[in-house]
């Protein structure tokens, strides 16, 4: 250094060793990204989807007598169209209902005067009636039906939707204590490098503070650096694989098709964004207790 | 202990002593395993002057490491400027070591800086600016001879050379007590004078060496440790 120059360079370097610490730095926070998109999608899917089920009806009615399938379930809409309760009720298009009953009685031959079940779709108002009073209600008026009332699958998804949001959770806060303990360790081993001037400046004087700030600084960033990588190569596929038409239509090829409502929007997307902040503060607290820990045992 | 004429370090002078010692040890073991030694008490006052001597492994080394807070005593109490340093937090042990100059037996230079730069070292350790320190640099280093080496790494100097350094190094923050440990290391008398210098300017000096008749000639207040009891006080 040259009289009157910046004497920066006197003290130790205190920077992460090669790029091991980034990359792994950058492989957690890519998990913890995903992690938080998938923790967004199900705590904000599952209310709405409850919300939707909780609303509907499904009414299988069955021809009998003289009255085909058919008949009995426009006969049965038009009854529940009618009930206090009852915001629509519509005929499901039969083919998909003939293709899926058809697979299921395997070719069976079904009785030629009752033909295959027909569904009826029910939507419902808030104040509605339950699935025991309209199969009551379908029975009393001669009608062969069975109620699948969706309001019995919120309780079981939203129990689904919470283990799967605390799992998510969890694994979020175990990456965070993995960044605490991979930037701590990866500290402590830059003040190992350093110990002999590290302990000569704490004999000439030099405070902790200032011996800990280097470090502190070079760390956090090096988490910040991890994390940002990470969460946005994270939001980047899950943007990808959502958005990109190609990536649609390469995973429905491939049998992949989630439901709509499961699907991560943006504002899910946007959520990994918490990560780095939350990476980072990990970082330099861990940082900031493994180098103060080291200088201790040093001075 | 014993008293010889003053020599290369004089006492200081008397209007110093009025204020409290720079350092007091009162019944100090430095080692846990110093087995039968018995501890170890004397005061150095403002402007001082002490010699440890004593063979080697007499404790020399640890004494001088625990009163430059390099490591507790294993018994009794330490004072440095008038505070006990058992009460000082850790975190507040660099405003002691600002006011001592340390050369330590093995020197401790950083040997790829220059000579200018091992300087710098403890002047930015002391919280100062970067810059703010060089012209005293400039006169350190002409003052112990190295003004033509201050560009040469530590490495590069001959053995005077690096204790020349180290005692440029250890008195850069104007300290009020200088430990040295083997400051001449057998390199001659050039060392110790200019120790001497700085006692002589008010600087109080505690100096380790084995050569017990340098010590005696010197004037200075001499504590052997080899003795199974010491304790004194440096005017």
């Amino acid at each position: 250094m040259n009289a009157g120059g910046d004497a920066s360079d006197l003290l130790p370097a205190a920077r992460p060793r090669g790029p091991a610490l980034l990359l792994a730095l950058l492989a957690l926070s890519f998990v913890a990204a995903l992690a938080i998109i998938g923790l967004s999608a199900a705590l904000r899917s599952a209310p709405a989807w409850a919300a939707r089920l909780g609303g509907s009806v499904t009414v299988a009615a069955a021809g009998g007598g003289l009255e085909s399938s058919d008949a009995a379930a426009a006969r049965a809409a038009e009854i529940l169209t009618k009930t206090p309760g009852v915001s629509r009720a519509r005929v499901l298009d039969p083919a998909p209902t003939d293709a899926m009953i058809s697979g299921l009685v395997a070719g069976a031959d079904l009785p030629g005067e009752m033909g295959p079940p027909r569904l009826v779709a029910a939507t419902m108002a808030a104040a509605r009636p339950s699935g025991a009073d309209i199969a009551a209600l379908l029975t009393r008026q001669g009608l062969k039906v069975a109620v699948d009332d969706h309001r019995t699958w919120t309780g079981p998804l939203e129990r689904i939707a919470m283990v799967g949001a605390g799992g998510a959770a969890l694994l979020v806060l175990c990456l965070l204590g993995a960044v605490c303990g991979l930037t701590g360790v990866a500290a402590s081993a830059a003040v190992n490098r350093s110990a002999t001037r590290l302990r000569l400046l704490i004999h000439l004087g030099a405070t902790d503070a200032s011996l800990l700030r280097p470090f502190r600084n070079a760390f956090a960033i090096a988490a910040l650096w991890g994390a940002l990588l990470g969460a946005f190569a994270a939001a980047a596929l899950t943007g990808t694989l959502v958005w990109s038409p190609e990536a649609a239509i390469w995973l429905a090829a491939h049998g992949v098709e989630a439901p709509a409502m499961l699907t991560p929007d943006g504002l899910d997307v946007a959520a990994a964004l918490l990560w780095p902040p939350a990476a980072t503060l990990a970082g330099l607290w861990a940082a900031t207790a493994a180098v103060r820990g080291r200088l201790r045992a040093l001075s | 202990m014993s008293r010889k004429p003053v020599t290369a370090l004089p006492p200081s002078n008397s209007a110093a002593t009025r204020d409290p010692p720079v350092l007091r040890l009162q019944r100090v073991l430095a080692r846990p395993d110093a087995g039968a030694r018995a501890p170890m008490s004397f005061t150095v006052a403002v402007g001082g002057a002490c010699f440890l001597t004593g063979e080697a492994g007499s404790g020399k080394t640890a004494l001088l490491e625990t009163i430059a807070l390099a490591r507790p005593p294993a018994r009794g109490g330490l004072e440095l400027f008038g505070k006990d340093v058992a009460r000082v937090r850790p975190t507040n042990r660099y405003a002691v070591r600002r006011r001592l100059g340390v050369i330590f037996q093995d020197l401790r230079l950083i040997d790829e800086l220059s000579s200018h730069d091992n300087i710098a070292l403890a002047a930015r350790a002391a919280g100062r600016r970067a810059g703010s320190y060089d012209r005293e640099i400039g006169e350190l280093l002409a003052w112990v001879g190295l003004a033509r080496r201050a560009d040469t790494p530590a490495a590069d100097l001959d053995e005077e050379g690096r204790r020349r350094l180290a005692v440029a190094r250890a008195v850069i923050n104007r300290p009020d007590l200088v430990i040295a440990d083997e400051p001449s290391g057998g390199t001659g008398l050039a060392i110790l004078r200019l120790l001497s210098d700085l006692n002589q300017a008010g600087t109080a000096m505690l100096i380790a060496t084995r050569d017990a008749d340098l010590a005696m000639r010197s004037g200075a207040e001499v504590i052997d440790l080899s003795a199974t009891s010491a304790s004194g006080s440096a005017p």
